[in-house]
């Protein structure tokens, strides 16, 4: 028999029970099935390729399932004696068994992503052009996802000599680099730098990875938007990084296979190198993970882990301090590891660029351009997605970076000369972003004490940043824009301005955003928002109306109806809601419908309802909690009538108070 | 002719099989005899090419036999538990066997296992310990392989069963050139159809060869003297066993069958008389001679 002959009959022979053909066969059957429905549906808003998120999830489980399915016989001693008996290389099994479940999977997918794009086309004809490209790419990605998957599967089963050992190193996997960069990273960074926001680096190195992760962003899983995901392409570090994982776990594959010896199935791994680093890595990286919890205990833990996980191999408490050079070098790991973040906490926490590095500073104040529920959230040196926004908005290039650095220098100086502002009890936190010319970033985050804010006051008032808090300082030529006033009630009253009034209404509001102070903030809410849309590009934008912009608040009063207060209104009813932490407190209350440790109050008569006047506030306009706090209670709502419709408005409020 | 030399196999710290050499004859059954954990099996799989060699080599007509799939396709190894598809009659299992042997009968199979009133179609699931045995050796016997290594192959045979596979194997052997290599832990299993014995013990041979010819000048008496007389006796021939019950002595020697019977009558006995021995007595006698303790290797 020629071996082609030989191989192809191997083949067929993998596909006894035919297992991988269902499993894959069916997935794709179904899931082309619910593509066609959800295409048929919404073909703007569902990618059935790059962009999907359950294909990504179909493809790493048909990886697993395809691996094991095909390799289980790895496992089983009375199969392989079976097998290797013929008059057939092992070698021709193993890889007869491969292609098998490579072309079961890829095949499959192949078709289903054609039958998609060609009845995506026929639905969506914008989609056309795109069809070629968008679903061969997809093909090619979501092959690579299914190989990442299907090769490490394998490797686990050649490494593994029982089914929970394979389990243990597909988890490894799997998860190891999570662990590694996620739970003891920047665990140990934001342990031991007192500066730590974030280091993208570890980012990097955990999507990288972390194949679930990095199949994710490969397959452009976050996207959608349906152009974004038609041109999509992944990153090259993402691509470099899914074939370094199939090239090294191929090369792996070809070695293991080579050398898996057939009397140590039934062993828990069948490589002693394999089991040396398994435990090695068990024993480290569970030491640094607890260690993490319970700081300083990391040598005891990963003797305990080295033990345990001797234990759990041999069965038996005889031999268990057999390996005394490595429980010695995993010692000398855990510490070397905790020495390095203790000693690499001064230079962390103590970086700061020359001007001529940077360039770009992204500068988020706590408590600045976000609402106080943002404020409260956010707390110092944790990742949020308002501080990133903010990062994002607030990068500044010009006249920003420069006073921006002059400010941040200040509080580096006043940390260095020993400042008492700690983390726990500072005014507010400031996250940097150092953007370098070599294209690397460093995050930061530094408290700042009342008057560390107060100077703040140079880098707000410069054009820069009065830019990006107000977009609507770059619009022009709004003469065919629609402009509205919200104030909660009335959510669209358009404003019926002839086109010169509105590039008036523009000018005269640029002109005071660009005029006024910090300090003039403090204490004062808006009164307003102005969206202005652009009838021609769909854009908006919503301009906060201060009551010290006289001018333009004098515009809006000439050229609409606008109420100073919201009692202004005719409001119906007002619902306060106040939670009680302090049970002792809620003892105290004596009227209102107490429930638990919350009470609702309703004011509903005229002499109530005055009393809230001057108090009550759109909770939109909740946007600077450091100079102007509000108070939500448990929950402020009041019932308006709407004066031109006669509909009742639920308007979210909150209560203004006396500034800090 | 399968030739097995200084093949050492272990097992971490434990020597499976420590520096075995065997040359086993065309046409001949060869029986592996030992006790659990002799090596038996391990020898077998290492001769079956599953498992390779530590030290040493096997070869069969003068190739290795270890990943060579040629040299393999003159082989057919059978397992003590023998695998089958999940669900697999014996007639799948013939058409998965003729791919991988392709001078594997069908026909011969089905009118055999017709012989022995199995059911081709059955899942061999469905089929006892001993059916399957039955099954799988009329597998081994069609698929035309040159030499049949066999583990533990009467195990679970009833005795007339056990005398049909013996037969079964003879006359392969007559019809063409079959060699068998048999294990067992059982000497009543092997040595009416066995040419050459093999001995294993604590992974090694102690003893290997035909032990018919060995027979041919050991000499069983059985005889009753007054009085002992051994010390006199080991003067004249060498004794390999030497029994005594009050006056009743047996007394197992080598050397001149005559020569043994005149030199015990020369001492007067009350009666002096040859009996029949065994091969389990040959190899009792073989293996106490080079000092094994015999009981403990198969008792």
């Amino acid at each position: 028999m020629t071996s082609a002959r030989c191989f192809y009959n191997w083949i067929r022979e993998a596909g006894r029970g035919h297992v991988t053909a269902f499993l894959s066969w069916g997935g794709f059957f179904i899931y082309t099935a619910i593509a066609f429905f959800r295409i048929g549906s919404d073909s703007f808003s569902f990618f059935f390729g790059i962009g999907s998120e359950s294909l990504p999830e179909l493809c790493m489980g048909l990886g697993i399932l395809a691996g094991a399915s095909g390799f289980w016989y790895l496992l089983q001693p009375v199969k392989l004696d079976f097998y290797y008996s013929l008059p057939v290389k092992r070698g021709t099994i193993f890889w007869s068994r491969y292609a098998h479940g490579l072309v079961q999977v890829i095949l499959p997918l192949f078709i289903s992503m054609t039958a998609c794009g060609v009845y995506e086309c026929s639905v969506n004809q914008g989609f056309v052009s795109y069809a070629g490209s968008y679903v061969f790419r997809s093909a090619v990605i979501f092959s690579a996802v299914f190989l990442i998957f299907y090769h490490m599967t394998i490797v686990s089963f050649l490494a593994g000599g029982r089914i929970v050992s394979v389990l243990m190193v597909l988890a490894a996997f799997a998860y190891g680099g999570q662990m590694v960069f996620q739970g003891i990273a920047k665990a140990y960074a934001e342990y031991f730098f007192k500066a730590f926001y974030r280091i993208p680096a570890l980012e990097t190195l955990k999507e990288m990875l972390t194949p679930g992760l990095l199949s994710s962003s490969l397959t452009g899983a976050f996207l959608y938007d349906k152009r974004e995901v038609l041109e999509y392409v992944p990153e090259k570090e993402d691509a470099l990084a899914a074939l370094l994982w199939i090239l090294l776990f191929g090369v792996l594959l070809v070695c293991l296979e080579r050398k898996r010896k057939v009397e140590n199935v039934g062993k828990v791994f069948t490589f002693p190198m394999a089991e040396r680093v398994i435990v090695f890595f068990l024993s480290v990286v569970l030491a640094l993970w607890f260690g993490n919890i319970f700081m300083g205990s990391g040598i005891v833990l990963v003797l305990l882990f080295h033990i345990l996980s001797e234990l759990l191999i041999q069965r038996q408490g005889r031999r268990l301090f057999r390996r005394k050079w490595q429980m010695l070098l995993e010692s000398a790991s855990v510490l070397l590891v905790t020495a390095c973040f203790a000693a690499g906490a001064e230079a962390f926490d103590g970086f700061l660029p020359e001007r001529d590095e940077l360039s770009a500073l992204g500068i988020c104040v706590n408590g600045v351009d976000m609402s106080q529920r943002e404020y409260m959230k956010n707390s110092f040196g944790e990742e949020s997605y308002e501080t990133d926004r903010q990062l994002e908005q607030y990068t500044f290039r010009e006249e920003g970076l420069s006073e921006g650095f002059s400010w941040i220098e200040g509080l580096t100086k006043k940390e260095e000369a020993g400042s008492d502002v700690d983390k726990e009890n500072c005014y507010t936190f400031v996250t940097v972003c150092y953007q370098m010319k070599d294209g690397k970033e460093r995050y930061l985050v530094y408290p700042a004490d009342e008057d560390d804010f107060r100077a703040f006051a140079k880098v707000f008032e410069t054009r820069e940043y009065k830019e990006k808090a107000y977009p609507a300082l770059l619009w022009e030529n709004v003469g065919d824009n629609r402009f509205s006033f919200q104030d909660g009630v009335r959510s669209n009253q358009v404003l019926k301005l002839t086109g010169e009034e509105k590039e008036r209404f523009l000018k005269l509001y640029k002109e005071e955003v660009m005029g006024f102070r910090m300090e003039e903030l403090r204490g004062t809410a808006p009164a307003g928002i102005v969206e202005m849309r652009s009838e021609k590009w769909g854009e908006t934008e919503e301009l906060l109306i201060y009551p010290f912009f006289e001018k333009t608040y004098a515009f809006l009063k000439e050229h609409g109806e606008i109420k100073e207060d919201l009692l202004d209104y005719p409001v119906r009813s007002l619902k306060v809601t106040e939670t009680y932490a302090d049970k002792k407190e809620e003892e105290q209350v004596t009227d209102g419908l107490v429930t638990g440790s919350m009470r609702v109050e309703h004011y509903e008569t005229k002499e109530e309802l005055e009393e809230w006047r001057g108090r009550l506030l759109w909770a939109e306009l909740d946007v600077q909690p450091l100079l102007c706090p509000l108070n939500y209670r448990g929950g402020i709502e009041a019932e308006v009538e709407e004066p031109e419709s006669g509909a009742v408005v639920k308007v979210e409020c909150c209560e203004r108070t006396a500034d800090r | 002719m399968i030739k097995v030399e200084n093949v050492t196999k272990n097992f971490d710290s434990i020597c499976a099989v420590n520096q075995v050499s065997l040359e086993i004859p065309e046409g001949s059954m060869f029986g592996l005899l030992g006790t659990n954990g002799a090596g038996k099996s391990t020898l077998l799989r290492m001769m079956a090419g599953v498992l390779p060699c530590d030290a040493g080599e096997i070869r069969f007509d003068g190739e290795r036999i270890y990943e060579n799939p040629g040299c393999k396709a003159s082989v057919f190894y059978l397992p003590d538990v023998p695998y089958y598809f999940p669900n697999a009659n014996m007639e799948e299992m013939a058409r998965f066997y003729r791919r991988q042997y392709p001078a594997m009968e069908r026909e011969s199979a089905a009118y055999m296992a017709e012989l022995l009133n199995l059911d081709m179609t059955m899942p061999l699931r469905t089929f006892s310990k001993g059916m399957k045995r039955q099954a799988f050796l009329i597998l081994a016997l069609c698929a035309g392989a040159k030499y049949l290594l066999c583990d533990e192959v009467f195990d679970g045979l009833d005795p007339v069963m056990t005398e049909a596979v013996k037969n079964l194997f003879r006359q392969e052997m007559k019809e063409r050139e079959f060699t068998v290599v048999a294990a067992a832990h059982k000497l009543q299993d092997l040595e009416d159809v066995c040419h050459n014995i093999g001995i294993m013990h604590k992974g090694g041979i102690l003893r290997a060869g035909d032990m018919r010819e060995r027979l041919g000048n050991v000499v069983k008496l059985q005889c009753v003297f007054d009085k002992d007389i051994r010390e006199g006796l080991e003067k004249d021939f060498e004794i390999l066993k030497y029994e005594r019950d009050g006056y009743f002595v047996t007394i197992v020697g080598r050397g001149d069958r005559r020569e043994i019977l005149d030199k015990i009558k020369s001492r007067s006995p009350v009666f002096a008389g040859e009996v029949p021995m065994s091969l389990e007595e040959v190899f009792m006698a073989e293996m106490e001679e080079a000092g094994y303790d015999i009981r403990k290797v198969f008792l």
